[in-house]
């Protein structure tokens, strides 16, 4: 590989090696002669946890330390032993690594997917001839790479399972796959989802907490700079407190849409907007609501604001309904349905709150 | 449930015992890497995290214990006899993807007898091999393994690499593709632009059907229809209708009386079932007056088409990777049958009450209630009420099903 593609994707096994080949010790880069290093591992580190620009090359010398920021932000990010960090930084690590795979050659794209575990087979079948894209009136749009792709990516069952399994959402449910004596097709964007969150997975996977922060050094001071942006983070956007609403009447469903989000999953949008108008309808505060999405890995302040109160019909004039029991389950996310949600009456997680709150309350008088 | 020192629970137990010391019981597949439990007649729970280090010791316990009910787990351990105070002690390394498939999952199973019920639930296992498992699925018969369970149903087991570190979530992805939970009519069947009209911005979409190779559940919708029409078409009026409507509530589609009438009239009601006919055998879906029918008829496909995997709702089978299931080769306590594996190509003649039999034919007598005329071990039996003198595997098996009692003189007899 040469050294810009380690730099594109710098969590593959060739480019550990080429870091290992350096022989750079941990504490030999603190020293002062890895400035650039070290402005690089800052700059990553800052994107991961409020996206604010990728790290910039001005010399075509700095691609070995653009290499070498890499390995110092993972040992940053063990050493402030952070849950939220972790995800945000795979997340975006993965996220970066996505783009550039999508302009990527074909060679070099399949055999990345292949390394993080989602090799593409030759095709189970013949494959058949879809009809023409281009019909009467309809222009092809868009000429870059992953729309001109119309490659099919056959691969694994087993593995697609493995690498979806954090991704919901009706056009990845299994029923709907191509799936041919245990292989499905994919196309270009979708293959390179999946491998996308097999990246993540791998980057995740590493960081476990790790040593203390150095005591001294320039590491010590993005470490210290890096932790007080998460815990401002973190602190603008506390993980709500339910307040008034009771959490052992929330139904299932919008339970785990919950524990997702304040896990720093990324929630299906279905799931996310039915968890805003659910949170909405019981009296939750658009404030409140917010909060509830900050720790997010994807989370964008001003979309997020826009999706509630859009939601709530404050920006559009039409407040949305909870999504009924049969829209969550058509949209794959009903989740865990215990014995409340089989009953033939129920029809929305709404209604769920309010029989169980009800019941709780025929109790609580006597 | 039968007293726990009732003659019957001491007769069921000595003719374990007996079986036990004489028979060979074939070890799992790794089976020192798994968990066993035992059910002990006349018990109240199960002995679990028990765990054998070679054939000696698995014999030994069958030959001192003869359990009821013996299980072992469908995952592999680092140290499977270790107690579960924390589930990391036992250390997973994997698990065997499991299906079992049950008469009492079978809707209306209860009112039919033991041959019938064991009969239907025979079909949905052929449908599950030949239709997913070893279809779209792909897995390879080599890793495919066929149980009858000794009750009312049978077990597949698929060992192929792939799936032994599948997680719950990821198993009950592959449940829902059995069960066609998720399958959407929108992203299946996609809507397509077929023609714009660039000066009024208008445009022209169709539903894209695609065909019976592009395999997966559309291939599956496109073959179903056409069964689905054959089936619907030998029928009286009146039994399509109640048949639309089972269907219907097995898949859980909601439909009431009045639209399932008009779907039958579309299909069947115009022209003599010209409209059926044009529907089975081409790829076209033209022939309902409006998407509300088109859309019912296809969740009926899919209802029509899935398989009902037991108490996937209540009691995960497939999904729960820590689950006990019934161990090959011993005897089940309610049946005296055994667990036996059929080879893939042998399941259309297999028939449990003849190649599941492993009890002996000593004469013992038994009491019941009415007449009837089971077959059993390739045998007819003409039981007559009151007082008969039958095979042990016959008694053994009415009196499992409290079909029949033992004879007071054996009663009084027993130790």
């Amino acid at each position: 590989m040469e050294p810009a593609d380690v730099a594109r994707y710098p969590f593959l096994e060739a480019s550990r090696d080429h870091v290992k080949a350096r022989g750079i010790s941990m504490s030999a880069i603190s020293s002062d002669e890895f400035r650039v290093v070290h402005q690089f591992a800052r700059q990553r580190l800052l994107d991961a946890v409020d996206g604010s620009g990728r790290p910039e090359m001005e010399r075509p010398g700095d691609v070995e330390a653009l290499i070498l920021s890499y390995p110092l932000s993972r040992f940053i990010v063990s050493a402030i032993r952070d849950r939220n960090l972790v995800k945000w930084f795979s997340h975006r690590e993965a996220e970066v690594a996505a783009d550039n795979l999508e302009n990527e050659g074909l060679e070099a794209m399949l055999s990345i997917g292949a390394e993080v575990g989602l090799k593409a087979y030759p095709p189970p079948v013949e494959k058949r001839i879809e009809p023409p894209m281009v019909l009467k009136g309809v222009r092809p749009s868009g000429d870059d790479l992953i729309e001109r792709d119309r490659r099919s990516y056959w691969v694994r069952m087993t593995d697609y399972l493995s690498a979806r399994s954090h991704i919901t959402g009706q056009e990845w449910d299994l029923s709907n796959q191509r799936l041919v004596n245990g292989y499905i097709e994919l196309n270009r964007r979708r293959y390179i989802r999946l491998v996308q969150e097999l990246i993540k997975t791998r980057i995740e996977s590493g960081l476990e907490p790790g040593p203390d922060i150095p005591s001294h050094g320039a590491i010590r001071d993005i470490a210290l700079e890096i932790k007080a942006r998460v815990d401002t983070r973190r602190k603008e956007y506390r993980p709500i407190s339910m307040g008034a609403v009771t959490i052992t009447r929330i139904p299932p469903c919008m339970r785990q849409a919950l524990g997702m989000t304040q896990a720093g999953e990324n929630l299906p949008h279905h799931a996310r907007f039915a968890l805003v108008a659910f949170l909405n309808a019981i009296g939750m505060g658009p404030e409140e609501i917010f909060k509830v999405f900050a720790t997010s890995p994807d989370f964008k302040e001003d979309i997020v604001r826009y999706q509630i109160d859009h939601i709530r019909g404050s920006s559009s004039g039409t407040e949305y309904r909870v999504p009924g029991c049969e829209t969550m389950k058509s949209t794959g996310i009903c989740f865990n349905p215990d014995s409340l949600c089989e009953k033939d009456w129920m029809n929305s997680p709404y209604t769920y709150y309010r029989v169980k709150g009800k019941k709780k309350g025929g109790y609580i008088g006597r | 449930m039968l007293q726990a020192q009732s003659p019957e629970i001491t007769f069921m137990r000595s003719t374990f015992s007996s079986y036990y010391r004489e028979a060979m019981i074939e070890p799992p597949h790794r089976f020192a890497r798994r968990e066993w439990g035992f059910f002990p007649f006349g018990g109240k729970m199960m002995f679990r995290h028990i765990a054998f280090r070679n054939r000696d010791e698995l014999e030994e316990h069958f030959r001192r214990s003869a359990p009821m009910h013996a299980y072992h787990s469908a995952a592999y351990y680092q140290d499977p006899g270790a107690q579960p105070m924390a589930e990391k002690v036992k250390g997973w390394m994997g698990a065997d993807l499991i299906f079992d498939l049950d008469a009492d999952h079978i809707p209306g199973a209860e009112e039919l007898g033991y041959v019938q019920q064991l009969a239907i639930v025979k079909g949905e296992v052929i449908r599950l091999l030949e239709d997913f498992i070893l279809d779209d699925l792909g897995f390879p018969r080599s890793s495919t393994y066929l149980f009858f369970s000794g009750g009312r149903g049978y077990h597949v087991h698929v060992r192929d690499p792939g799936v032994l570190n599948l997680s719950s979530n990821e198993r009950r992805a592959i449940v829902d593709f059995i069960t066609g939970r998720g399958f959407s009519i929108e992203v299946a069947f996609p809507k397509e632009v077929v023609q714009v009209n660039t000066r009024f911005g208008s445009s022209k979409s169709r539903r894209n059907f695609r065909s019976v190779d592009w395999g997966g559940w559309v291939g599956k919708v496109h073959i179903g229809k056409d069964r689905l029409i054959t089936e619907l078409s030998a029928l009286e009026p009146s039994l399509r209708k109640k048949r639309l409507k089972d269907i219907a509530r097995a898949g859980r589609v909601q439909a009431g009386d009045q639209i399932l009438s008009s779907l039958d009239e579309s299909l069947f009601g115009r022209s003599n079932g010209r409209s059926a006919s044009r529907l089975k055998g081409s790829g076209l879906f033209d022939v309902f007056p409006n998407n509300q029918q088109l859309e019912l008829f296809l969740r009926l496909v899919v209802s029509y088409s899935s398989i009902s995997l037991s108490g996937e709702t209540d009691e995960p089978v497939t999904t729960d990777t820590k689950r006990l299931i019934r161990a090959v080769s011993t005897l089940h306590g309610k049946t005296g049958l055994k667990v036996t594996p059929i080879p893939l190509d042998r399941i259309d003649d297999f028939d449990p009450l003849r190649d599941a039999v492993a009890l002996g034919d000593d004469r013992v007598d038994i009491v019941v209630e009415r007449g009837s005329r089971p077959d059993m071990a390739g045998g007819s039996h003409v039981l007559e009420k009151g007082v008969n003198k039958v095979p042990l595997y016959l008694a053994y098996f009415l009196i499992g099903r409290r079909e029949a009692r033992l004879h007071p003189h054996i009663r009084t007899g027993a130790e």
